[in-house]
């Protein structure tokens, strides 16, 4: 049987500048993965080139069986959803009508909203217990309201795997936790996520995979017991770090040191 | 929202009758209905079929025209300041229209028009190219618009240093916009460009909402937002330019109406194109009749009277209003 996802060679970037070098690796279902490396790695753009927003230059991206390019905006909208960072201040809808938008890749040609349409993103909404919220306009939550708000939106569309950039910038330790509770609970009932991530040690809590990144390469790509390794972050981020262990959990959890003297 | 929309369009069918009523000859309301309902026996039906509700007609048209395509635009660009005028459809119609005058006007005045549709629509088709070629983003769509603006406004001013003086005032009076027909041929002419662009317009309001959400993320959602933008671009402004053929200049209605509808029906474009259009129909067919009626027997250009209604309306929300949310 073929992967879920599978990246050959992939190479790509804009106009003069290759980003992405040669990015190989196999996605299978229901794993959750992060993409993890210090800014300017790539993470974004190997983003994009997910979501197909950004074509690759050389190589192959195979979803399903099927080459992406190859398959329909709209197809693809329905098996794959993204959280892209979005500029929420530019959104009046209320919380109700911008979650129904989520159901666009399924609407017929006038795009009428059908009472299934309704019932999904109903239940949705009380997955995500945003209830409350349905009448509040988008550009007046909070930022964790409005990542579960997002969420939300990018659920209706019923994917089989979740894209995500960055869904814990911006938010409060309670708030982080709470989103990434959220993705976890999803990942368990069989949605494959792979999210960009800055924040190691909640990558290292959430995700079974790691894949970092740096200079447009894959470092490593493993558990985060393996990828955390003082030596491999240490170089990549060009800083000094100390590996401890969560008592909790048992996963590596990673304290930046400065370098100044003490 | 139903009742919100079905009182508009009520208010519109009194702003025909307020219309039809004003003018220099004084007719009451029931002289008006006989002339619409009995052509033949009535005395004034020559004052209302040929004059008056043609004038209506362009009226409510052109308003509702460039309401839909202010919100079109203003929606598409995610710039709350976008309107026709300003992706430079207004500097190529006058740039027709001067070119007429200085070439064509041997073939009658009333052909005027078409000049300014003329210049309208190779404007439009000049900022799509250049826009195309930059991925047919907002920000190239909206810089190619007002350079093209400047440098056709510019050709203008260079024509009138060799026009004669009647011909410039030609142009400024077309420029300050006039509803008056010149050509009721025109009016027919009008609808069926209008008319279908309106309609396509109106079932694409989904997709119109989706694209207020940014490229990446309507990209996710299945719509191939360089098409889609550019489909509708084409039809937005095609609407305007087309609106400005008629009636010249009419400032404002493109930039306020969408303003003032999302204040009473929200953002959900389902509501906010209807809205416009029946707003934008009442605004303008009322300034004209204000117009018409203000000075007479003179009559005020009503590009010149939406101008300063628009601009002190504007003022006002600026200095009192509390929560005013451009977009």
């Amino acid at each position: 049987m073929a992967d879920f996802l599978e990246l050959k060679n992939v190479t790509a970037g804009y106009k003069n500048k290759i980003v992405l070098h040669d990015i190989s690796f196999n996605v299978e279902k229901q794993e959750f993965i992060a993409l993890i490396g210090p800014n300017g790695a790539g993470k974004t753009t190997l983003f994009r080139v997910l979501l197909g927003i950004l074509a690759v230059k050389s190589g192959e991206i195979i979803f399903q069986g099927k080459r992406l390019e190859t398959l329909s905006l709209l197809y693809r909208a329905q098996h794959i959803a993204s959280l892209p960072q979005i500029y929420a201040s530019n959104i009046h809808f209320n919380v109700g009508e911008f979650i129904l938008l989520g159901r666009f890749p399924y609407g017929d040609r006038f795009h009428r909203i059908t009472s299934e349409d309704k019932k999904i993103s109903d239940r949705v909404i009380e997955i995500l217990e945003l209830q409350k919220l349905k009448t509040v306009k988008v550009n007046e939550l909070s930022g964790g309201d409005l990542q579960r708000v997002l969420i939300a939106q990018a659920l209706v569309q019923e994917p089989e795997l979740l894209l995500l950039d960055e869904p814990t910038a911006h938010l409060d330790i309670g708030h982080q936790i709470e989103i990434m509770d959220i993705l976890y609970n999803l990942n368990q009932e069989g949605l494959t996520i792979i999210t960009v991530l800055h924040d190691l040690n909640l990558a290292s809590e959430y995700c079974q995979r790691l894949i970092l990144l740096n200079n447009g390469r894959i470092i490593k790509d493993d558990t985060p017991c393996e990828v955390l390794d003082y030596k491999i972050i240490e170089e990549v981020y060009n800083t000094w770090v100390v590996i401890k262990e969560n008592p909790y959990t048992h996963k590596p959890f990673v304290l930046p040191v400065s370098r100044r003297k003490f | 929202m139903r009742i919100k929309l079905s009182l508009l369009i009520l208010l519109t069918f009194i702003t025909v009758i307020i219309s039809l009523l004003s003018g220099s000859v004084k007719l009451t309301p029931r002289q008006v209905v006989d002339a619409l309902l009995n052509p033949a026996c009535s005395s004034y039906s020559m004052i209302i079929w040929q004059i008056r509700l043609p004038r209506t007609l362009i009226a409510l048209m052109v308003g509702a025209g460039l309401a839909l395509s202010g919100a079109i635009l203003q929606a598409i660009l995610c710039n709350p300041l976008a309107e026709p005028y300003t992706l430079g459809i207004s500097g190529g119609a006058s740039l027709g229209v001067a070119i007429f005058i200085l070439f064509g006007s041997q073939w009658g005045f009333f052909l005027l028009p078409l000049g300014g549709w003329a210049g309208a629509i190779f404007s439009i088709l000049i900022v799509s190219l250049l826009a195309y070629h930059k991925g047919f983003s907002t920000t190239s769509l909206i810089l190619s618009g007002i350079i093209i603006n400047f440098l056709f406004s510019s050709l203008v001013l260079f024509l009138f240093a060799i026009f004669k003086p009647y011909e410039i005032q030609k142009v400024l009076l077309w420029l300050m916009g006039d509803l008056s027909p010149a050509d009721v041929k025109l009016v027919n002419i009008g609808m069926v460009i209008i008319i279908p662009a309106i309609v396509l317009s109106l079932v694409s309001f989904r997709i119109i909402d989706v694209l207020t959400l940014g490229e990446e993320k309507s990209y996710s959602l299945g719509v191939n937002v360089k098409r889609q933008r550019m489909i509708l671009y084409l039809l937005a402004s095609t609407i305007a330019g087309t609106c400005v053929a008629l009636s010249g200049m009419i400032g404002f209605v493109g930039l306020l109406i969408p303003h003032m509808v999302r204040k009473f029906f929200g953002y959900a474009h389902k509501w906010v194109l209807p809205a416009s259009i029946f707003t934008g129909a009442v605004f303008l067919t009322l300034a004209d009749s204000l117009a018409r009626v203000l000075i007479a027997p003179i009559e005020l250009p009503v590009g010149v009277l939406t101008a300063l209604i628009g601009s002190m309306f504007l003022l006002l929300v600026l200095i009192f209003g509390k929560e005013w949310r451009i977009g």
